[in-house]
């Protein structure tokens, strides 16, 4: 009996670790990144994680461990120990190395992607609205001015060149919302009466939905490429529905949508379902 | 003792709780009722009480003999119908074909495009030989019964030799399976059953009730379960009007009118877009909230008849349904068009824009949306028994004239969006059209004036901007301090 209990405690952290260890292959696993800060990002969850691993089987191994130990019935007394200092400093200041080995390890990172005097100096693309429970993205019109009569609004898809600094600026129309493009590694609350510059560069383009499956080796593969833009943000009973579309195509393709779109807006023809 | 007392009251908890659920909701979801009242406009009510006694039921029966159920959801043939080969039931075929011929072929085109893209994944999968990866169809029973029949036959084997046929005898369906006796021809099948697809009611249905139902109701009255929460209301289709449409004030919306509003939404309002949906998805619901808008307004029209005496007879039934027909089929006739492209907009412009928007005998706008735009004019209010309110809508409810320097224009943003508003008005609501006495020109000025009301020249988020200009300014020094 104590050691069948022991055993189906062990399997906690064997289940645990399998989940990752085999979460790859069957498909659980993050996306690949596309962007260009996205392997920094990628570098710090796996630092993260490792750290956590090491811990989790240590702590988890001893726990099991002890259990196993001590719950042999026998008469002795319990001993109370008044604790050790020893050992208190050291899961104390270990930990607390750890920390500030994260903290350092991630400032640059979060500097270059954060920071606003990092932001690439190119002229923003679009203002992203969020709002419940709709992403709509707004270009500008024929006159490259935002805030125009002909500006374009796009709902629900955000559409942007890839291979070049992509700028937009964030902004909530209600509540809290939060763009996340998990391919981007990229994640930025949407906070009302605020806009919040933001950027990425999408260097690579991996996964392979939109294509024309007719003919998966035409040259349109490395042409538009589609994402999941994702509200990580519980923002109402409809947070739910919040999904958007971030579409990358290659510049020329972009230019092509764009200029269609402004063409849309002076047009007065509506049967277009776009 | 006192452990069963907590146990007790858990228990009595949980049963409280659970009878609170409305464990109904789904056979609610899963049959068509009366609508509780019959309403033309503000004055002219009637309830299902005020019927002659019994003859709810058989009004019941004619609407399910006209519109089926919402697992079996059918519009019923007119006997012209069926000699012209007409069929609404069937929009992606031709006319004359026994369909309705209202899926154009660029259309089409469009919609197998977007299929393709829907189903990449699928289609990989079956192009790979890997066909237990053809996930199950969310939201459309119709194709996967199709994809589980054709695979069952396809995968059937009635030689013994332990490997799949592929052979599928002939089909009594022709435009759905042709025979199949080998693997090649299989994939092609199974790929163009997916590229081709176009939603049946049933399948438009089944989707109607996981996304739609929740507000719009099982009957599309606007009163599902979260819509008294919601301001605006969400539409009830049953009197056939529709805010955001091209036609004139008051008639039947165009196929594309609803498409527009289902796939882009009406911003700000509860209805989000619905562009994750595939456009032959978006197609089907269009086709599904007609059939639910017919249905509602055949219901009312027949409960006048009932109320006034009459009995239903089967010809006052057809009559009363190919008379709505009518009007859905003529909406193409009342669209409000506009030649030409959209005017530039000049400083002449904007001032005529101005001075109609501020005259009583031209646009009026002021009114109600106040001299500023803000929606705060006078007229937005009314005095009921010496106490001031909001105006309302011809659906009852309270009605917030366009705050017009906000930039959200429920109906679209685009000027032709807005000149529409203008033209037509809104449905249903007090905001009417400009007089007729209005030029071409003058709509267009008043279009310019409005859409310049929210104009912010680039200052959208002007104060980030501006901070980063400091930062480019003094770029190095800010990394010195923030970054380390």
């Amino acid at each position: 009996m104590r050691l069948l209990v022991t055993l189906l405690l062990l399997l906690v952290p064997v289940l645990g670790v399998w989940t990752f260890w085999t979460a790859e292959e069957n498909g659980w696993w993050m996306p690949e990144t596309v962007t260009t800060y996205g392997p920094d990002i990628d570098f710090l969850f796996y630092l993260i994680l490792w750290m956590v691993a090491v811990f989790f089987v240590l702590t988890e191994g001893l726990l099991v461990w002890f259990f196993f130990k001590y719950s042999k019935k026998d008469d002795s007394k319990g001993v109370f120990s008044h604790g050790n200092h020893k050992l208190e400093l050291l899961w104390t200041v270990v930990p607390g190395i750890l920390l500030l080995v994260i903290a350092f390890t991630q400032m640059e990172t979060w500097a270059e992607i954060k920071y606003r005097g990092n932001l690439p100096k190119s002229e923003p693309i679009a203002h992203v609205w969020a709002s419940q429970f709709d992403w709509r993205v707004q270009y500008p019109g024929a006159d490259g001015e935002f805030g125009t009569w002909d500006d374009v609004e796009s709902p629900h898809l955000f559409v942007v060149p890839s291979g070049e600094d992509v700028v937009f600026i964030l902004h909530s129309r209600d509540v809290l919302h939060s763009f996340f493009v998990p391919e981007f590694r990229l994640k930025q609350d949407a906070v009302p009466g605020m806009a919040i510059p933001m950027w990425f560069n999408v260097n690579k383009a991996l996964r392979e939905e939109g294509l024309d499956p007719k003919d998966p080796d035409s040259e349109d593969k490395e042409a538009i490429r589609l994402y999941d833009l994702i509200c990580a943000e519980l923002c109402g009973w409809g947070h739910y529905k919040m999904a958007g579309r971030m579409e990358v195509r290659s510049r020329e393709k972009f230019d092509e949508w764009m200029a269609e779109q402004q063409a849309n807006v002076m047009s007065n023809d509506k049967e277009d379902q776009s | 003792m006192r452990r069963i007392h907590i146990a007790s009251l858990f228990a009595a908890g949980s049963l409280a709780l659970l009878s609170s659920c409305d464990i109904q909701a789904q056979a609610k979801e899963r049959s068509y009722g009366l609508a509780g009242e019959y309403r033309f406009d503000k004055s002219n009510t009637i309830y299902l009480e005020d019927l002659p006694t019994g003859t709810d039921g058989s009004l019941l029966g004619a609407l399910e003999m006209l519109c089926g159920t919402p697992a079996q959801p059918q519009f019923l043939l007119l006997e012209d119908w069926v000699d012209d080969g007409y069929d609404p039931n069937y929009p992606d075929y031709p006319e004359g074909d026994m369909g309705s011929g209202e899926i154009t072929e660029d259309e089409w085109a469009h919609i197998e495009e977007d299929n393709a893209r829907v189903f990449a994944v699928q289609l990989r999968a079956i192009a790979a030989g890997e066909y237990d990866r053809v996930v199950p169809f969310r939201g459309a029973p119709g194709l996967q019964a199709k994809w589980d029949e054709l695979f069952a036959e396809a995968m059937g084997d009635e030689d013994g030799d332990g490997a799949p046929d592929f052979i599928v005898e002939e089909s009594p369906n022709p435009p759905d399976y042709i025979a199949i006796d080998s693997e090649e021809v299989f994939r092609e099948e199974a790929a163009l059953l997916l590229t081709s697809w176009y939603p049946r009611l049933s399948d438009s249905a089944e989707l109607y009730r996981l996304e739609c139902l929740h507000c719009h109701g099982t009957e599309g009255a606007g009163d599902g379960s979260t819509a008294p929460f919601l301001h605006p209301a969400p539409r009830n289709y049953q009197p056939g009007w529709f805010k955001w449409a091209a036609v004139e004030n008051k008639t039947k919306p165009r196929r594309v009118d609803l498409y527009n509003v289902i796939s882009e939404g009406s911003y700000t309002s509860a209805m989000p877009n619905f562009k994750r949906f595939s456009r032959a998805q978006i197609h089907g619901l269009v086709d599904y909230v007609r059939l639910l808008a017919i249905r509602g307004e055949t219901e009312r029209l027949l409960a006048l008849e009932l109320d006034g005496g009459e009995y239903l007879t089967s010809e006052l039934i057809s009559e009363t349904y190919a008379g709505v027909w009518e009007q859905w089929n003529g909406a193409d006739e009342k669209v409000v068009h506009c030649e030409g492209d959209v005017p530039e907009p000049t400083a002449e412009l904007l001032a005529r824009g101005r001075e109609l928007y501020m005259d009583a005998n031209g646009g009026n706008c002021f009114s109600c949306h106040g001299d500023q735009g803000l929606g705060d004019g006078a007229s937005a209010w009314e005095d009921v028994d010496g106490v001031s309110q909001r105006i309302v809508d011809d659906w009852g409810e309270e009605i917030i004239p366009r705050d017009l320097t906000s930039g959200i224009f429920r109906g679209g943003r685009r000027p032709i969006d807005i000149y529409r508003r203008i033209a037509i008005g809104i449905t249903g609501t007090p905001m009417p059209a400009v007089p007729d006495t209005l030029t071409e020109e003058d709509r267009w000025a008043i279009v310019h004036y409005v859409l310049s009301l929210s104009d912010v020249h680039d200052g959208l988020g002007l104060d980030s901007m501006r901070m980063r200009a400091d930062h480019a300014d003094h770029g190095h020094e800010d990394q010195a301090t923030e970054g380390h």
